[in-house]
């Protein structure tokens, strides 16, 4: 089943002014529900247009959004609650923190919903949980925290509105390898628990391998590949064209079998192309 | 979108006016001003408005762009225009005596003229000013040219290039800060926050957790760039060179002569042709 | 006879393509293989390393009674050669943004001496003249782009760091459309910086320091905030800039990708340096890296995985066409 579908949608900037700019020319895309959905393109691909579409932040000149089914447009004046259920973590969300304890900023988008104070602190602490912030943490200043930190206390504040859908832009930008590792265990342990659809919006290949079990490649506003991670890797030659490329471990796997050993071209992760080599070499586990 | 406003308002070309330096026009928007007050009779209020029309032609901004302008004043100009039509008294009988709901209504032909020759000069001051000045010269070398023009001031301790420098920054940051500021409130309506509904009271406190974030990442930025700034080998006007110089050409010596000969023009009109078409 | 000579041709112009081809990359070949050697010469020459740490230490706080000192950097002995690029590999908070500005006269050393080309830096003796011909000769890039670009025009913002020195009005006009021509970005002189990418802005900060004419320049996290296309366009003209100007480059990073890059990898852990050497050599320490919290290149990681498992690859060759040869041997030595 779909999460979230978007069929046939158009989308100009600055309409009717000499800036005109036409980002999405009727493209269709959806997200399956209960997975991790990738979602790739360049700068200019016209993703972030895409992603501020499927929580009704811009309204598409054309087209339709449909969340588990249902046209969000449908009721304009009800738009608030479709953000209820689809959150949205913009890239580098730590800048939006301005509460003066990270546990009030957290709450801040449940107190939004209306929620009463019990099930705001539930939410607060299980969020808080899920990214691995410390609940010592929660009574601090968010602006005393390092980057890494304050990232988690932003991911938290979305996490708990507990939408169904939860989209990430760019999560990971500007960290470092842990903190990076942190923020993808979030959202691993976030969606393993909750089982709610999670949409990684990313322009790194080998975050996306790592941590995606479908995928939606997008380039100038159109979409170029979808479906399971492997089968769009094994399309690298496009990939190359679109300067997005192939994780290093895809295009090595590649390079063997020029060489003339038949491994899989669907391979995108170190553990799946060791287990590969080791049976081609003959080595029992 | 916030992004949609453009800034600054100047149109790119190659006209007389885009040419000249912007300090002789700094200096020209000044003697416009001072001439366009001076004008009390009728032929130098026809001369005003020829000469307006003249610069809006030399400076080859399309005139839709000007009357554009005018806009946002017109409802100003229109409210004062109808107080001076409606309050003016004139010695001759009025044009127009009605009595209606008790109030006694006369309008006389002083009036009207008061309200036309007002409406001429603050269009002529509007026009001519933003030809002159904003929509013919880049933010940047308008800074410049104030910065080079009050440089002298600088003998009286009067920091003129610290307040061209935090022009410069401004300019330089507001579209950067009104692109954050549309960043954040969308992130800030991703978790619920609403800037459209309730009384003043109610806005006014949802616009905090816009607020806040802006002014912690100004900070930020203010203070990065100073750390910039200083690896750039900043420290004030301390033996600072400039790549551009600033020179005056033939360009702003015939329009300084055009302004002379319309300052000339108002002033002659004023006192020799005062009665031609006094009303 | 139409017919005959056509099928003659074909192969004839193939096959000139080819040898076009492979003369074109012979030439290559041989002109890196020339200012690699002439790099060497220079680095022959010039022996007196052009930044030197001794015993440096840096501790954040303890101005005010009672304040804790937050020691950051703890007694690094670091030489960087000139005409060098290195590259300083650490996770956030390692202490490597502080050895940037401690280089670049921002912070001074709680501990320790610094000598820059030679000469050592203290602040007491220094005239403000001295403080600011350092740095000049050490300019630095920052992590976000937005933040350093003063000036509403690409060209005027590049003009800023000469100005600032005093220089010739035609000498600047000079050094701008050079060094916008160096960065490949002369034709967005006109442009306002904020009509531009990230990458592209971040060239403009570039420009604007090699207009300044510097010796060394520090990169702290130039790429942390931009696009893989912005990371190529910088991390291109960053090598260019080594390569062809022979600037000495410190290049501070989390990315391993770009730290391969680099002739000389120095990796900070908790305030120390605990590896230093060829990007080969530095990488090939897998087990050390994870535990300090970084990457290594994912095919690096595979061999070193294989050769944990007993399969006989070396894991220490960083190319992946090598790996992939050395596999490709194992395979079929084993089907035959």
């Amino acid at each position: 089943m779909n999460a979230l579908e978007l069929k046939n949608i158009e989308y100009t900037y600055s309409r009717n002014t000499p800036f005109e700019n036409k980002v999405l020319d009727g493209i269709s895309v959806s997200f399956e529900a209960g997975k991790v959905n990738g979602l790739i393109g360049h700068t200019g691909s016209g993703k972030s247009t895409l992603v501020q579409m499927m929580n009704g932040l811009l309204k598409p000149d054309a087209g339709e959004v449909l969340l588990f089914g249902k046209n969000i447009w449908e009721d304009p004046k009800k738009i608030n609650d479709i953000r209820f259920r689809v959150g949205l973590v913009f890239q580098y969300p730590e800048y939006q923190l301005f509460e003066e304890t990270c546990e009030k900023d957290i709450a801040f988008g449940p107190k939004n919903m209306g929620l009463d104070d019990g099930e705001i602190k539930r939410r607060v602490e299980t969020s808080a949980d899920f990214v691995g912030l410390d609940r010592d943490l929660l009574q601090k200043s968010p602006f005393e925290l390092s980057g890494g930190q304050k990232r988690r206390v932003a991911l938290a504040g979305i996490m708990a509105m507990e939408p169904d859908v939860l989209i990430l832009d760019e999560p990971a930008a500007g960290l470092d390898p842990i903190g990076r590792t942190e923020i993808f265990g979030g959202i691993r342990r976030y969606q393993r628990t909750k089982g709610n659809t999670v949409i990684i919006v990313s322009h790194s290949m080998e975050d996306v391998a790592e941590y995606c079990d479908t995928l939606s490649v997008l380039r100038k506003g159109e979409l170029l590949l979808s479906g399971e991670c492997g089968s769009v890797f094994a399309h690298e030659k496009e990939l190359t064209e679109t300067g997005l490329g192939v994780p290093q471990i895809t295009g090595f796997m590649r390079l063997l079998r020029e060489g003339g050993m038949p491994v899989r071209d669907d391979i995108y992760t170190i553990d799946a192309a060791y287990r590969e080599i080791m049976k081609m070499l003959g080595y029992k586990n | 979108m916030l992004k949609d406003i453009t800034l600054g308002q100047f149109f790119p070309g190659n006209s007389l006016l885009h040419r000249a330096d912007p300090r002789m026009k700094i200096i020209l928007s000044f003697m416009y001003i001072v001439f366009v007050f001076m004008a009390n009779s009728t032929v130098s209020y026809v001369l005003t408005a020829v000469f307006t029309v003249f610069l809006v032609i030399i400076s080859t901004i399309k005139p839709i762009i000007v009357l554009k302008a005018l806009k946002p004043v017109v409802f100003i100009m229109l409210f004062t225009a109808f107080f001076n039509v409606f309050w003016t008294k004139g010695d001759a009988a009025p044009l127009v005596d009605v009595s209606f709901l008790g109030l006694n209504i006369r309008v006389y032909s002083e009036g009207i003229w008061f309200a036309l020759k007002m409406v001429v000069r603050l269009v002529c001051i509007l026009t001519g000013s933003c030809v002159l000045l904003t929509y013919t010269t880049s933010p940047i070398s308008l800074t410049d040219g104030l910065e080079r023009l009050l440089a002298p001031l600088k003998v009286i301790k009067l920091p003129v290039h610290e307040f061209s420098m935090m022009i410069t920054i401004a300019l330089r940051f507001i579209p950067t800060l009104i692109e954050e500021t549309d960043k954040i409130m969308n992130a800030q309506k991703a978790r619920g926050a609403d800037f459209s509904s309730g009384g003043l009271v109610k806005r006014a406190k949802a616009l905090l957790p816009v607020l806040i974030p802006l002014f912690a990442s100004s900070f930020r930025r203010a203070g990065e760039l100073a750390t910039a700034m200083e690896c750039r080998c900043y420290r004030g006007d301390n033996g600072r060179t400039r790549m551009t110089k600033l020179k005056y050409t033939g360009v702003d010596a015939v329009l300084l002569l055009i302004m002379a000969a319309f300052g000339a023009g108002v002033i002659l009109s004023n006192i020799y042709l005062k009665s031609v078409l006094a009303i | 006879m139409d017919f005959q000579s056509s099928t003659v041709r074909v192969p004839n112009i193939q096959q000139a393509s080819v040898l076009h081809k492979n003369n074109i990359r012979c030439r290559a070949f041989f002109a890196r293989q020339m200012s690699a050697k002439r790099k060497a010469k220079k680095l022959e020459e010039n022996k007196i390393p052009f930044i030197k740490m001794e015993n440096v230490s840096y501790s954040y706080g303890g101005e005010d009674e009672g304040e804790p000192l937050t020691p950051v950097l703890k007694n690094i002995d670091l030489e960087i050669e000139k005409g060098s690029f290195v590259a300083v590999l650490g996770h956030n908070g390692s202490g490597k943004s502080t050895l940037a500005k401690l280089i670049n006269l921002i912070l001074t050393p709680t501990e320790g001496k610094l000598f820059i080309d030679g000469k050592e830096i203290s602040e007491n003796d220094m005239t403000e003249d001295e403080l600011y011909e350092i740095r000049r000769r050490v300019g630095m890039v920052f992590q976000n782009p937005d933040n350093q670009l003063v000036a509403t025009v690409v060209e005027e913002d590049v003009a800023f760091g000469p100005e600032n020195l005093g220089v010739e009005p035609s000498e600047i006009r000079r050094r701008v459309d050079e060094a916008l021509e160096t960065v490949g970005m002369s034709e967005y002189k006109k442009h306002s910086p904020h009509q531009l990418s990230g990458g592209q802005k971040q060239r403009i900060a570039i420009a604007g320091i090699i207009a300044m004419l510097p010796e060394c320049i520090v990169f702290d996290e130039s790429t942390a905030m931009l696009d893989p296309g912005g990371r190529k366009e910088v991390m291109a003209t960053v090598e260019k800039l080594n390569r062809e100007k022979g600037i000495t480059i410190l290049y501070i990073t989390h990315n391993m990708d770009e730290a391969v890059r680099a002739d000389r990898v120095v990796v900070i852990n908790d305030g120390r340096i605990c590896l230093d050497g060829t990007p080969t050599k530095v990488f090939s320490e897998v087990e050390q890296l994870r535990l300090v919290g970084l990457d290594v290149p994912q095919v690096t990681e595979l061999m070193y995985d294989l050769e944990n498992a007993g399969v006989s690859v070396d894991h220490k060759e960083l190319d992946e066409r090598k790996c992939a040869e050395a596999i490709l041997r194992l395979y079929k030595s084993r089907r035959s």
